[in-house]
C-alpha cells in the first residue's frame, strides 16, 4: 500500500523543499522506498537539497513527452539507495504539466514505491493545484508567522475542499527563546488557530542552511542537530509510532550550540 | 553571551507581541474563512438593523459586527446597543415589544440584546439613558443604508 502524500503551505520560504528532502531521506532511512517528486516546474529545488542536482538527465515532462521511460527520470541517491528522485524541469513552467498527468505518474511509482512525496511549489494556483490532484494525504508546513499562518488555513480550506482529509502540521522555525519572551506564537498557539492535527516541531536551526549548502539532508550529518532529530521523528510519526515531541525548553540559544558539541560524535 | 544576555533583556521589557499577532490571526481567519463577500456581509448587517430597527432605537455609534472564527466554525457576531424601545403603536410593533418576556419586574422595558460575548462594557451601555434632545429626533426606519434591494 502506498501513500501519496503533498507538502504544500501556501506561502513560499516556509521550509518545503527542505522538509521533502528531510522527510524523504529520514523515511528512506527507516527502510520504506520512497520516492520525493519535485512538482515545482519552473523553479526546481529539491534536487539541490538533496545534492542530486548533477545526476538530473531526465525530468518528469520529459515522461510524459515520450522521451524516456519513467525509470530513467528517477535519480537514486547513492547515500540511500531506498531514495529516489523525480526532478522537475526546470526551463518550462507550470501550465505544462496537468492534474491527470501528475495522476498518471504517481500511479506508476505507486507500483514500486511506499511513499511518494510531493513537494508543492508555493501559491495556490495550477502549480498548487496539480501537485495535490494525486494526493491522498497532507503536510501543511507553516512558521510562526501571520502570513505564514494566514496562507496555511487558506491551504488548508482548499485541501479539504479537495477530499483529502488525512492533513497533518508541521509547525517550522520555531524559535523557543522568543517564544518565552512572549514575541513569538506558541507551538500551541498556531495549533490551535489552525485546528489541524500537529505532526512535527522543527527548531530554527542554522544547521538548515548549512545543509543545504552541501546537498546533504541534515538526517544523513553524523553530527546531530535539533531540527535532523526533528524530520526523524516526523518520519517516525508518519509511520504509525508514538515519538514525545521535542522539548523546546532545552533549547535556548546559548545551550543549542552546547548541546551540539556534546552531541558530536556520539550517536 | 552577553549581547545575548542584553538582547533577551531588553526584549522582555518590550510590549508583547505574541498576544497581538494572535488577535490579528484570528480576526483575519474569521474573515477568510467564511464564504461571504463584503457585500452580502454588508446586506445582512442592513437587514438585521432594518428589523431590529422596527422595534428598538438603536445607538449608531455603538453598533459592531464582527466574524468570530473558533476551530474552523465562523459565526457572526452582533452587538447592537439599544438607545430605547420605541412607543408609538402605529404598526403593532409596540405591542409585538410588550410580549418580549422581562425577566426584571421593573416597568422599564429591558433592553433586547443581540450580542452573544456579553461583557462587562455592555452593562454599561444598557445604563445609557436617553440624551432628552436626541429623544425627539424621529427614529430612522427607512434608511438603512444599503437596502435598496434588501427590503421586504
Amino acid at each position: 500500500m502506498s501513500r501519496a502524500i503533498v507538502v504544500t503551505s501556501g506561502k513560499g520560504g516556509v521550509g518545503k523543499t527542505t522538509t521533502s528532502a528531510n522527510l524523504g531521506m529520514a523515511l528512506a532511512r527507516l527502510g520504506h522506498a520512497v520516492v520525493v517528486i519535485d512538482a515545482d516546474f519552473g523553479l526546481r529545488n529539491l534536487d539541490l537539497l538533496l545534492g542530486l542536482e548533477n545526476r538530473v538527465v531526465y525530468t518528469a515532462l520529459d515522461v510524459l513527452a515520450g522521451q524516456c521511460r519513467l525509470d530513467q527520470a528517477l535519480v537514486k541517491d547513492k547515500r540511500q539507495p531506498k531514495l529516489a528522485l523525480l526532478p522537475a524541469a526546470q526551463n518550462r513552467t507550470k501550465e505544462s504539466v496537468n492534474a491527470r498527468q501528475m495522476r498518471q505518474i504517481v500511479r506508476a511509482l505507486a507500483t514500486r514505491y511506499q511513499y511518494i512525496l510531493i513537494d508543492c511549489p508555493a501559491g495556490i494556483e495550477m502549480g498548487f493545484r496539480n501537485a495535490i490532484a494525486p494526493a491522498t494525504e497532507a503536510l501543511i508546513v507553516t512558521t510562526p508567522e501571520i502570513s505564514a499562518v494566514r496562507d496555511a488555513d487558506r491551504v488548508v480550506g482548499l485541501l479539504e475542499a479537495h477530499g483529502i482529509k488525512r492533513i497533518n502540521l508541521i509547525i517550522n522555525r520555531i524559535r523557543p527563546a522568543m517564544v518565552k519572551a512572549n514575541d513569538m506564537m506558541s507551538v500551541e498557539d498556531v495549533k490551535e488557530i489552525l485546528a489541524v492535527p500537529l505532526i512535527g516541531i522543527v527548531p530554527d536551526d542554522e544547521q538548515v542552511i548549512v545543509s543545504t549548502n552541501k546537498g546533504e539532508p541534515l538526517v544523513l550529518a553524523k553530527e546531530e542537530s535539533f531540527a535532523g532529530r526533528s524530520f526523524d521523528n516526523i518520519a517516525k510519526r508518519l509511520e504509525g509510532q508514538q515519538v514525545k515531541f521535542l522539548d523546546l525548553d532545552e533549547m535556548n540559544p546559548g545551550f543549542f550550540s552546547k548541546l551540539r558539541q556534546l552531541f558530536t560524535g556520539k550517536k | 553571551m552577553l549581547s545575548d544576555l542584553i538582547d533577551r533583556l531588553l526584549n522582555r521589557s518590550s510590549p508583547k507581541s505574541r498576544n497581538e499577532v494572535k488577535r490579528r490571526l484570528q480576526q483575519l481567519l474569521a474573515h477568510d474563512r467564511t464564504t461571504l463577500s463584503p457585500k452580502e456581509l454588508e446586506a445582512i448587517q442592513a437587514e438585521i438593523l432594518e428589523v431590529v430597527s422596527r422595534y428598538v432605537e438603536l445607538d449608531q455609534d455603538g453598533l459592531e459586527f464582527a466574524l468570530a472564527s473558533d476551530q474552523r466554525l465562523t459565526s457572526l457576531v452582533a452587538n447592537l446597543p439599544i438607545r430605547r424601545i420605541k412607543s408609538d403603536d402605529k404598526d403593532g410593533a409596540a405591542k409585538r415589544v410588550a410580549e418580549i418576556p422581562q425577566e426584571d419586574a421593573s416597568n422599564e422595558p429591558v433592553p433586547d440584546n443581540m450580542t452573544l460575548d456579553l461583557d462587562d462594557d455592555e452593562a454599561e451601555i444598557f445604563k445609557l439613558d436617553l440624551d432628552p434632545e436626541l429623544g425627539d429626533v424621529p427614529a430612522s426606519e427607512d434608511s438603512t443604508p444599503g437596502n435598496s434591494s434588501a427590503s421586504a
